[in-house]
């Protein structure tokens, strides 16, 4: 133990005087153990984002189209615009004997950069995520007449509004504004309970209000020198046209093909009835391609990483040569010189190992907020899985290994040397 | 007193070579002697030195230390000894250039528990006592060896080799980088804390004006030993 300590306060001594090329090598396993566990990370949040936003729901429908396209559409906002679907198609669709509830989701406005969500308060009631949780309203109350809205809390939090507010909606998703609704500005009733999931970036309004704001519209634009004042709306029919999805419930799960199938085969109005859990099934094989690209690129970065590494330590062999002759002259058995090498290649790899670990963290504290928001990934859990420690593990073993090599090729020369290291 | 390092009809001969480097019939050296070995370079001084240090084994005959076949052992075995018994200053004081110098010094007793024990309760007061009595001053022993002068860094040296106070001292041209002057007052230092220490010495040099303060003096020559009045 003592012979250990000593050989590990040399080790230490000998790796400070060759910090600058140590500290580069470091770096480098650093960043390419931080890749391997970020990308790691990223794969778990995205899955568990996903597969945690929508519970509870049994069909998702949409105008005839990709059900991956719908899903991600109307339920994270992301990617490109679903088709609508008729109001009349949505109705039929509640009529069913089967269906105990429906949510209609109406998209294509946005309050700064944040997406508006035109719904009926059985959203309120029905939308479940997570293990099958209700949303929860921590300040003010659902929306009961046009122009009233309900935040989600990351909205709320982010721009600091309160219940008594009054904001403005724009025209357009979040980077496509066209135009500001700028004479009918809602007023803010109520604030969600946070929810990780998109819920907590959605201004939800009704489906009437929806509608109000585009009386005076026609084809996506304002209509020039005609305008109706928002007192005025009640007057007109706000039953809506067309909507974006319509959320599906059954009285009983058992009957989801026999439901699609009947919306998918109805006369009429091509129609896609999506099951959530299938659409991300087929997302995640969609994807599966690009993640296993994605890892080998990370491995062979730590690959060339290790390698250089190895040539670092080689390298540094010949100039080290008579430091290993001194260390045999004082008894230092050349296992021990063997032991010395492996200490500092090891030493180097844990904390690399260690350090890319420390910048994943301090990345996902510094980041989650905005990889949920923009992209819908879920880092909450602070820990890598067990998958991400197998990786660190590996890493360190592959790093281990790579510096056998230096290590013996060190344990040669020394017994060939002895105490004479012929440079 | 019964010798402390023998030879036994040694012979050394290196792979390929068509003599032996080394042919030394009978040669001992009594505890706590000091001996001065004379040789040029290529006369056989370092192999020698390798065969006393126990790092190779004779191709033919014995070493003996303390009575014992050292050359019999295994290389394990032999590396043990060394550290145990053995000092050993270089030509090239061969210190470990980033590490302080107490803790240069100190590199023995951590490797050999023997050598601690007999650097006394506290190996750091012994390191800072012989590098004291070497001369070398109190505001060198925490720097780093690399930025010592070379006078500095051999009395490094040499303080290594006799921490622990090893039975045998091993001097391999140990004074060839010092001017004339240091080189005497460098070689009555080193006799001083070897008599103090007890240690045998075998100081090889090619310098025969060193020759002078030893009572026993031999010539290594083509691989022979003789003895020199």
């Amino acid at each position: 133990m003592k012979r250990l300590a000593a050989l590990a306060r040399i080790a230490a001594h000998s790796a400070w005087n060759r910090r600058y090329s140590l500290g580069l090598m470091l770096l480098a396993i650093a960043l390419s153990s931080a890749l391997l566990l970020g990308v790691e990370r990223l794969r778990e949040g995205a899955r568990s984002g996903f597969s945690h936003s929508l519970a509870g729901t049994d069909l998702i429908v949409g105008a005839r189209g990709s059900p991956i396209t719908l899903l991600l559409y109307s339920v994270f906002h992301l990617g490109e615009p679903a088709p609508n679907l008729s109001w009349r198609s949505a109705q039929r669709i509640a009529a069913d004997p089967a269906v105990a509830w429906t949510v209609p989701i109406s998209l294509g406005d946005s309050h700064r950069g944040f997406p508006v969500i035109a719904t009926s308060t059985a959203y309120f009631a029905h939308y479940l995520y997570g293990a099958r949780q209700p949303l929860r309203i921590t300040a003010g109350r659902v929306f009961a007449q046009p122009f009233e809205a309900v935040l989600g809390a990351g909205v709320a939090r982010d721009l600091g509004y309160a219940p008594g507010q009054r904001i403005v909606l724009a025209h357009g998703a979040s980077g496509a504004v066209i135009a500001q609704h700028g004479d009918k500005p809602f007023t803010i009733v109520g604030v969600l309970a946070p929810t990780g999931t998109p819920v907590d970036r959605g201004v939800h309004i009704s489906l009437e209000s929806m509608e109000a704001l585009h009386l005076d519209w026609q084809g996506g634009m304002p209509v020039p020198g005609f305008a109706i004042p928002p007192e005025l709306v009640s007057r007109f029919d706000l039953s809506p046209q067309t909507i974006t999805a319509l959320l599906v419930g059954l009285k009983r799960r058992g009957e989801v093909f026999a439901v699609q199938r009947r919306i998918d085969e109805a006369p009429g109005e091509a129609l896609t009835a999506a099951m959530p859990g299938v659409a991300l099934d087929q997302l995640w094989r969609l994807l599966e391609t690009g993640e296993r690209a994605l890892h080998a690129i990370s491995a062979l970065v730590a690959a060339v990483s290790l390698a250089g590494l190895m040539a670092a330590i080689l390298a540094s062999l010949d100039t080290r040569r008579r430091e290993m002759a001194i260390l045999r002259s004082v008894g230092a058995r050349p296992g021990e010189i063997l032991a010395l090498l492996m200490l500092e290649g090891g030493g180097v790899t844990l904390a690399g190992c260690v350090g890319g670990l420390a910048l994943v963290l301090l990345a996902q504290a510094l980041g989650a907020d905005w990889l949920q928001a923009r992209f819908g990934l879920d880092l909450a859990s602070a820990a890598p899985g067990s998958s991400g420690w197998l990786r660190l593990a590996a890493l360190f073993g592959a790093g281990l290994a790579a510096t056998l090599l230096p290590a013996w090729r060190a344990y040669r020369l020394s017994l060939a040397d002895g105490l004479n290291p012929r440079l | 007193m019964s010798p402390i390092l023998e030879f036994e009809a040694l012979r050394q001969r290196w792979p390929g070579a068509t003599r032996d480097g080394l042919d030394i019939p009978a040669f001992h050296l009594a505890p706590g002697e000091q001996l001065f070995l004379q040789g040029e370079s290529g006369s056989g001084k370092s192999t020698l030195l390798s065969l006393a240090a126990g790092l190779i084994t004779p191709t033919a005959g014995t070493v003996r230390l303390f009575g014992a076949a050292f050359s019999a052992h295994r290389a394990r075995t032999r590396d043990r000894l060394r550290a145990d018994h053995i000092g050993y200053l270089f030509q090239q004081f061969n210190l470990l250039p980033y590490l302080p110098v107490l803790d240069n010094v100190l590199l023995p007793c951590r490797f050999s528990a023997r050598r601690a024990g007999r650097a006394g309760a506290r190996p750091a007061h012994e390191a800072r006592r012989l590098l004291d009595h070497l001369g070398l001053p109190e505001s060198c022993w925490t720097r780093p060896a690399r930025l010592l002068s070379i006078g500095q860094q051999q009395r490094v040296a040499a303080a290594r080799a006799l921490i622990g106070r090893p039975e045998l001292l091993l001097a391999d041209e140990p004074t060839s980088a010092l001017d004339a002057v240091r080189q005497q007052d460098f070689l009555a230092l080193l006799r001083a804390e070897s008599n103090a220490a007890q240690s045998a010495l075998i100081f090889v040099s090619h310098d025969e004006r060193l020759a002078m303060a030893f009572d026993r003096r031999a010539r290594l020559t083509d691989g022979h030993i003789e003895a020199l009045a």
